[in-house]
């Protein structure tokens, strides 16, 4: 097994978890948040796919994201992009409660979006080089390289997709349909 | 690069994120629990070290896990594995919720001290792989049971756990 098959394996094994655990939540249930200053399910796996179209198509090819190029943006009530946002906000990345709170997504957009993202990923990854992992990536925010993307690529949606699911347990509990 | 040097990089990422987020709660806040049936942080911290110690001995080869091994079986026992359980019930996989309400937590920094032994050990054992190695099963009947998929798990596994940890202290946090 060679790391781009171990790869592919663990981006196919999160990504497939990012949809069972969203796919069949109401629109209640998609929004819901246990207190003020939680995520919800709905926010998470926008976030997770945001990164997912930034770490595939501004950072591992030169292409631009998806979400620009296909002006997925018009399917989403996203807040308005504040004043001294900074390049990550656009992922959701440092949103605020209040912004969250009032994000909403259609869940067949939302999966559709993830699809589009989830699969010109692995074409992606399907011919990177994997010899060249400590080239420096051109990103003004910080220092970047394929190797240390590789790894929040697994690592980022994995978390947050754990925190779904959580979600998903407290709402069981709490009768939210 | 080579998918154990990746592993190994990215489970020491892992450990020192998990190690950050909860060094220094008190024995209140790693029992702390949002609803009758949510894992506390304690618990799931025990339970990703023994995971781990139990998954990569029994997989890949290692003998006995840390927990017998190294005596903590003894200093910690927790409750004895009901019948037809799956061998994997004695890391506090699928315990239900009372059996977790039962847990008998050790203190935090023995939890520290034991996760720190079984991935010592662990990391011996993953360091004996290589690439053509990761294709073997590991059980007979289900080829697609290799040791490179032992590995995925390894490294998915603790940050599944993470990101709950993570969203339990911000509920605490907003619920003061």
């Amino acid at each position: 097994m060679e790391l781009r098959g171990f790869l592919t394996d663990c981006l196919s094994f999160t990504y497939q978890r990012v949809v069972a655990s969203t796919k069949d939540l109401t629109p209640t249930q998609l929004h819901w948040q246990p207190v003020p200053t939680e995520n919800h399910a709905a926010f998470l796996a926008f976030h997770i796919f945001r990164v997912y179209d930034r770490y595939f198509h501004r950072f591992l090819s030169p292409q631009g994201e998806l979400w620009e190029r296909n002006k997925w943006s018009m399917f989403f009530t996203v807040p308005a992009t504040p004043p001294d946002a900074t390049v990550f906000w656009s992922t959701g990345r440092t949103w605020t409660p209040q912004e969250v709170s009032s994000f909403r997504a259609p869940l067949d957009r939302l999966l559709a979006y993830g699809d589009s993202v989830y699969q010109s990923g692995l074409r992606k990854l399907a011919t990177l080089d994997m010899n060249n992992l400590e080239r420096p990536i051109s990103f003004p925010a910080e220092q970047i390289t394929p190797r240390i993307v590789l790894h929040r690529m697994v690592s980022h949606p994995m978390q947050h997709v754990a925190q779904i699911e959580y979600l998903k347990g407290l709402m069981k509990q709490q009768g939210v349909a | 690069m080579a998918v154990v040097e990746y592993v190994l990089d990215a489970i020491a990422q892992n450990r020192r994120g998990l190690v950050g987020m909860v060094s220094g709660l008190t024995a209140e806040q790693l029992a702390w629990r949002p609803g009758p049936e949510a894992n506390p942080i304690g618990f799931m911290t025990w339970h990703l070290f023994r995971f781990e110690d139990d998954f990569v001995h029994a997989r890949l080869g290692g003998g006995l896990p840390v927990w017998e091994r190294g005596g903590w079986s003894v200093k910690w026992p927790q409750r004895p594995r009901p019948e037809n359980a799956s061998p994997l019930w004695p890391t506090g996989n699928s315990w239900t919720p009372r059996e977790v309400s039962e847990f008998r937590a050790p203190p935090l920094e023995e939890v520290l001290a034991y996760g720190q032994a079984e991935r010592e050990s662990a990391v011996a054992i993953i360091k004996t792989l290589d690439d053509t190695s990761l294709d073997q099963p590991i059980n007979s009947n289900n080829p697609q049971a290799n040791k490179g998929l032992v590995l995925r798990v390894i490294t998915l596994h603790e940050l599944e756990h993470l990101g709950h940890i993570e969203m339990l202290l911000g509920l605490m946090k907003a619920k003061g």
